[in-house]
């Protein structure tokens, strides 16, 4: 954590803790302050140890063989809100997960204050959760979704969880609907693994967003758009510097485009979901397009059907991935002294690059009133290797994996 | 430490729900020939707010939106304090089950999304029908739900749930 994520955090606790409102109106004892929390203990078994299976690009090393891997998807959760007066809220939430550095430590996932100006408008300043995708806010809560996890085709390529900041929604009647909008602003703090041990901090970079929903009773449509700038320069320094020492105008010009400072990404997502007593059904598109040279510039989806029976409710996802095969070149002749700055070249265009779809199927027990169990299987084919979503491939892997995942979920 | 709103909404009644249930289950079942030919509409329940907030009827839509938190206002303005019976029971389950033909646990794992993600709260739960009409009685934006017989002019009708 940077000083200046420290210094912004140090200002909402003490803001939201030591807040002379707040203590004045505290009513001790009563539902102005409420805990709690949510868990998963569980994880993939992946029958393929050719690559290591994840749950999203945070986590550095992946499930490959070799029986349960309990870290991809087991964390716990710890959530304090302070309701003084109806209109105005604050809340801390902790969570431990399996991180980019292979800890568990804790993290402040969300420290907010939230101010409703009239009941349909509302603000939020602090850290927040960012609600990119659909439910992207509340990925760790593995009671309040259908499946084992996230579909790993949509949500895994999300490099945040949450960002400093300002967000504002607003609600309004619609005919016999509802619509909703959001804006969010703010800063970036996460880091993320990359090949080999190096690491990727985002602290700096800038995210700008918002989406639209329109809900009528089982419907729900809904369209979204992030702007997010990258602050930090990458590990592939180096091979730029390589390339710009040649002295090869297209190697320079393409150092450049590799640069990941300054970069930017733009993130678009539509979908809808319909949800009618026992039936819960999904489809969500988004794109993702950068003008940083090796990003997987991609267009994923998933279709996710679950029917209810009794207290069981199964269901199926098919999910997909595809990036835009990357166009460059280096200039630079495939001989001595050349030849190590194209291998590397190559290899960090391949690093980013995905074509995968996973079909699942999989049910949810509601055994108990705040807990659930879930029995997941994927069949997934990884075409293009290596790729974003999974680590360390044998060079012979033929990208098809078969991944069988059980997850214990809870909230008190 | 006082209890949590969300744990309590799931388990502050955990203990004692399930045999009640059943219990109102199995007399549901032997009573339920004799009851609907008798009086019909004995098992309605009705959505009530106080006779203050200005609201006069609600629309199915308009009751699925504020128990389900996706709307914060009565149509009248008002900032509506939605009131729900501590679960699980016969008369919560018959509640969601003709609103939205969701389960308890199913309505539970909604609320888990909007509440750790900083969206929304549950509705404030009382431990009996009693309870919600002295809320609703004393708080002006109040809506909870009751069943028919239990209804008393302290409070207004503005939808009922049928079977």
């Amino acid at each position: 954590m940077n000083r200046f994520s420290r210094q912004f955090l140090v200002f909402v606790l003490v803001g939201f803790w030591c807040s002379p409102i707040v203590l004045a109106e505290l009513p001790l004892g009563s539902e102005t302050f409420s805990l709690s929390g949510f868990g998963t203990l569980g994880g993939p078994y992946n029958f393929d140890d050719g690559a290591g299976f994840i749950r999203d690009i945070s986590q550095p090393k992946g499930a490959r063989g070799n029986g349960v891997d309990w870290a991809i998807d087991s964390r716990l959760g710890l959530q304090g809100t302070w309701k003084p007066r109806e209109d105005f809220s604050s809340t801390l939430q902790l969570v431990s997960k399996y991180r980019y550095d292979g800890s568990y430590r804790p993290e402040v996932t969300w420290a907010f204050l939230k101010y409703a100006i009239n009941p349909n408008v509302q603000v939020r300043a602090g850290r927040l959760g960012t609600d990119i995708y659909l439910q992207a806010d509340s990925r760790d809560v593995g009671y309040a979704y259908l499946w084992v996890r996230p579909p790993v085709d949509y949500f895994g390529q999300l490099f945040n969880s949450y960002i400093d900041g300002l967000d504002l929604t607003a609600t309004r009647g619609f005919g016999d609907g509802l619509l909703r909008g959001k804006l969010y602003a703010g800063q970036l703090h996460e880091t993320l693994p990359g090949a080999k041990g190096s690491e990727y901090s985002l602290n700096g970079s800038t995210v700008a967003g918002g989406h639209l929903e329109y809900q009528h009773l089982h419907w729900l449509f809904r369209v979204g758009y992030a702007a997010v700038r990258l602050e930090n320069e990458g590990s592939i320094e180096p091979l730029l510097n390589a390339l710009r020492s040649t002295g090869v105008p297209q190697a320079i010009t393409l150092a450049q485009e590799m640069s990941s400072a300054g970069k930017h990404f733009d993130i678009f997502s539509a979908g809808v979901a319909y949800d009618n007593g026992p039936l819960q059904s999904q489809l969500m598109m988004s794109h993702l397009s950068s003008d940083l040279a090796m990003s997987s510039n991609n267009t994923a989806g998933y279709l996710s059907i679950g029917y209810r029976i009794g207290q069981w409710t199964p269901y199926l996802v098919y999910s997909r991935i595809k990036s835009k095969d990357p166009q460059y070149t280096t200039g630079l002749p495939n001989s001595l002294p050349f030849e190590a700055i194209n291998a590397g070249v190559a290899q960090a265009f391949s690093f980013n690059q995905v074509n995968q779809e996973t079909f699942s199927l999989g049910v949810r027990y509601d055994f108990a009133q705040n807990a659930d169990f879930k029995l997941q299987l994927d069949w997934i084919d990884s075409r293009d290797n290596p790729s974003i979503l999974w680590i360390d491939p044998e060079p012979d892997w033929d990208g098809q994996a078969a991944v069988l995942s059980a997850t214990f979920d809870f909230v008190f | 430490m006082c209890c949590s709103k969300l744990r309590r909404f799931l388990l502050c009644s955990f203990g004692n729900g399930f045999p009640k249930q059943a219990w109102v289950r199995i007399g549901g079942l032997f009573g339920l020939a004799l009851s609907a030919s008798l009086t019909a509409g004995a098992d309605d329940l009705a959505v009530i707010v106080n006779p203050q907030s200005g609201v006069e009827q609600l629309t199915k839509a308009e009751v699925v939106n504020l128990f389900l938190g996706r709307q914060k206002k009565l149509p009248s303005g008002a900032t509506a304090l939605t009131v729900d019976l501590a679960g699980p029971n016969a008369e919560k389950q018959q509640f969601y089950t003709r609103l939205v033909d969701k389960q308890l646990a199913e309505i539970n794992s909604y609320w888990a999304r909007l509440y750790f993600s900083g969206q929304g709260s549950p509705p404030r739960q009382a431990e009996a029908a009693e309870e919600v009409l002295d809320i609703i009685e004393n708080n002006k934006g109040a809506i909870g739900y009751v069943e028919r017989a239990k209804v008393d002019p302290r409070v207004k009708i503005v939808y009922i749930l049928a079977d």
